[in-house]
């Protein structure tokens, strides 16, 4: 479980240095840049990029509300706290996403 | 002649389906559950100028016929004709503002080549918008009607009647039946929605800025934390304050009612099973209907204005520790009153774990009927003392009795949620729609069902239940010239003499035992039963002073202190059993519960009295 814990955060941590790095060097081209849908910042437009390691029954739900790869969703409301649900608006409607499902999400920000 | 044909009322959630089902039924609705499950099945007949024209059936909101959730699921095996009723048609319901999601709905309906219409409701909201539809085009590219429609204003109902009124006479003596085809994929719709917006000349328009703005303050981590507290407090009060003058004139009325009917027959068992039994018993239900109505006044508000999501989107992080989501709160809120409207709250929980965990969470919650017993062992045996200088001891014990309620509420969803309840845990996305002024038809007309399904269902199995309470309180009767009192003598004073040693162990003699037996038909009816058995005639409140005064010299602080232990968790009310078994449509989560929490109950007070008699001088 730890060890779980230890890589997810590993990894988050990558995301986001990987993300500050391209931001830093004042590069134009972000497509290499892919960050989890919960670190994206409130009011930032994203395409998404792959929906890993989820259950069909997330994916399935995913993919009926819009939310597949190619898809541009916005961050529009974060909830209470860190593990707050996000609010995503895809296309003309707003959905809450809870925090562990939108760990699943990557994006890359436009 | 041929029964009616069967019509769906099938639509995405928050699309006004229910309003437009609401608009085209009125008050001639049914509601009961699908057999095997505790999916709300809701039908009603359609009158096409005063001749019954159809029968619809609101089918359970989806976005698609491909979703494996428990209540979605019912939605394809309706339409599909595995379970009844086999609709001939369909109505789709989808809004106007929201159609390029909706509309791959309606792609999947269509293949399943039975005869539709399509409601393009809250079109005026969409217009407002600046969003650009061609009903006339998008009926010519899906080869369907479409009718623009404005459920809660009743605008284009007349289209829809008249529509409905022509597609059933043309089904009638028609064997129409689903072509169980297999849907298409996502990235297939995607494609066909793109070209159906396309012929429909579809323009899409401005975001919902009042929504928006609205959102920035209500979905504030802290202002919306403020107003949603703000909101529950509201709520909390209106259902145990307003509900006090409702509930004392209907148990005014039910007492009247007993007195006028005891006067006229002589004493004996006929006169005690109608009075005692039936009256009382039937009594003891009705009495929680104005919380009921209030609460769910309330509940049927948040949700037609919106608001209820967000209260799930702002309380979801919270919840989400214990296993559950955001909708959870208002049901276990709700039960601070009573678990009764709690446990019938949990109905706007979608999935199948989160609400039986909640169900089995709120008779934990101290309701309403905790209170007098609590009242009454506080002023017997805690002192009225300071503590810190700022707060009084008996306040504390309230305070720590509340708590300690709440903490075994979510300690137990903790437990199930990774236990009994972990393998059909599900994810969970839910739709934030934009904010609409409720309608009061829609208002009335859910008050109206939900009331109906209290009074039918929890009614029955209670005044059973009641019934079985007073038979086993009443016979065989006191001897002559016995000196005990007539519940001694009892069935119920049996059982509690029988049962004594076990009580034994945590402090408790057969008197408080024999209290507990009557105690299962409302847990405030313990201290009545306490009264009779320690003879003090009638547990008003002039004479609850000297029931505590007899307690206080009759019992220890460890036993009163274990009683009251034994009252946070103990189920005992056969009311909130008997809707736990109605809500889960089991009786083995309703045992479970009985069983599981006299156990934790007994363990609970255990350790009360044991650790209680440490620091006790009298032991």
């Amino acid at each position: 479980m730890y060890s779980q814990n230890f890589l997810a955060f590993m990894r988050d941590r990558l995301y986001c240095e990987s993300f500050a790095a391209v931001i830093r060097s004042g590069q134009r081209n972000t497509s290499i840049v892919m960050i989890r849908l919960t670190h994206l910042a409130k009011g930032q437009r994203a395409q998404v990029t792959a929906i890993t390691e989820v259950d069909s029954a997330l994916r399935m739900l995913l993919d009926d509300i819009g939310i597949s790869e190619g898809a541009v969703i916005s961050l529009i409301h974060r909830g209470v706290g860190k593990a707050g649900a996000l609010g995503v608006q895809v296309g003309e409607a707003v959905f809450a996403v809870r925090y562990p499902d939108a760990q699943h999400i990557q994006v890359q920000p436009l | 002649m041929e029964p009616a044909p069967w019509i769906a009322v099938v639509g995405p959630p928050n699309a006004g389906k229910t309003a437009l089902f609401n608009a085209l039924t009125g008050s001639r609705q049914k509601v009961a559950n699908y057999p095997g499950v505790t999916v709300e099945r809701k039908e009603g007949i359609f009158l096409h100028h005063g001749r019954q024209t159809a029968r619809l059936i609101d089918l359970p909101g989806t976005y698609t016929l491909r979703s494996t959730r428990p209540d979605e699921v019912i939605t394809r095996r309706v339409l599909d004709g595995d379970m009844k009723p086999n609709p001939a048609a369909i109505l789709c319901v989808i809004d106007a503002a929201n159609i390029k999601l909706h509309l791959r709905l309606v792609l999947e309906l269509k293949t399943l080549g039975l005869p539709m219409i399509l409601a393009l409701n809250m079109h005026d909201l969409a217009e407002r918008r600046g969003i650009r539809i061609d009903a006339a085009r998008l009926a010519d590219k899906l080869g369907i009607p479409v009718i623009p429609t404005v459920a809660v204003r009743q605008h284009g109902t007349v289209a829809i009647r008249d529509s409905l009124s022509a597609l059933a006479e043309n089904l009638a003596g028609m064997a129409v039946t689903s072509l169980h085809t297999e849907l298409p994929s996502p990235r297939a719709l995607d494609k066909e929605v793109a070209e159906v917006l396309q012929a429909a000349a579809y323009q899409p328009g401005m975001p919902p800025k009042t929504t928006y703005a609205i959102d920035r303050w209500l979905l504030h981590p802290v202002f919306g934390m403020v107003f949603l507290l703000g909101l529950l407090f509201v709520v909390f009060q209106a259902v145990f304050a307003w509900s006090e003058v409702p509930m004392d004139l209907i148990d005014g009325g039910f007492a009247s009612l007993g007195e006028t009917i005891g006067a006229t027959l002589p004493d004996g068992h006929l006169k005690s099973f109608l009075t005692d039994g039936i009256i009382a018993g039937v009594g003891s239900v009705v009495i929680f209907l104005p919380q009921i109505l209030i609460l769910f006044f309330f509940v049927l508000l948040l949700e037609d204005s919106g608001y209820m999501a967000r209260a799930a989107f702002l309380l979801d992080g919270l919840m989400g520790r214990v296993g559950l989501h955001g909708r959870a709160f208002i049901p276990l809120l709700s039960s601070f009153a009573c678990a009764i409207p709690g446990i019938m709250a949990t109905r706007i929980i979608g999935s199948r774990s989160d609400r039986f965990a909640t169900i089995l969470m709120a008779p934990l919650m101290t309701c309403s009927a905790r209170i007098p017993v609590y009242t009454l062992l506080i002023a017997a045996f805690i002192p009225d003392r300071s503590v810190g200088g700022f707060f009084n001891l008996k306040g504390v014990t309230l305070f720590v009795l509340y708590a300690a309620g709440v903490v075994l509420a979510l300690l137990i969803g903790f437990i199930l949620k990774r236990t009994f309840l972990k393998q059909t845990a599900e994810p969970f996305l839910m739709e934030l729609p934009t904010y609409k002024l409720p309608s009061l038809k829609n208002l009335g007309i859910g008050l109206w069902e939900r009331m109906k399904i209290f009074l039918r269902r929890a009614g029955t199995v209670i005044f059973v239940i009641m019934v079985i309470i007073w038979v086993l309180s009443t016979f065989p009767g006191a001897p002559e010239g016995a000196t005990e009192p007539a519940v001694s003598y009892s069935f119920a004073g049996m059982i509690g003499q029988f049962l004594a040693p076990v009580f034994a162990p945590i402090g408790l003699g057969w008197q408080a035992v024999v209290a507990l037996i009557p105690g299962m038909a409302a847990r405030e009816v313990a201290v009545a039963a306490l009264g009779t058995v320690y003879a003090v005639s009638d547990a008003s409140e002039a004479t609850l002073d000297s029931l505590a005064q007899t307690l206080a010299a009759a019992w220890t602080l460890p036993a009163a202190l274990a009683f009251l232990a034994w009252y946070v968790a103990a189920p005992q009310c056969a009311s909130t059993i008997a809707v736990i078994k109605r809500e889960t449509n089991s009786w083995k989560w309703a045992w479970g519960v009985l069983i599981g929490y006299f156990l934790l109950a007994y363990a609970l007070a255990f350790a009360t009295y044991r650790t209680a008699l440490l620091f006790s001088p009298i032991s």
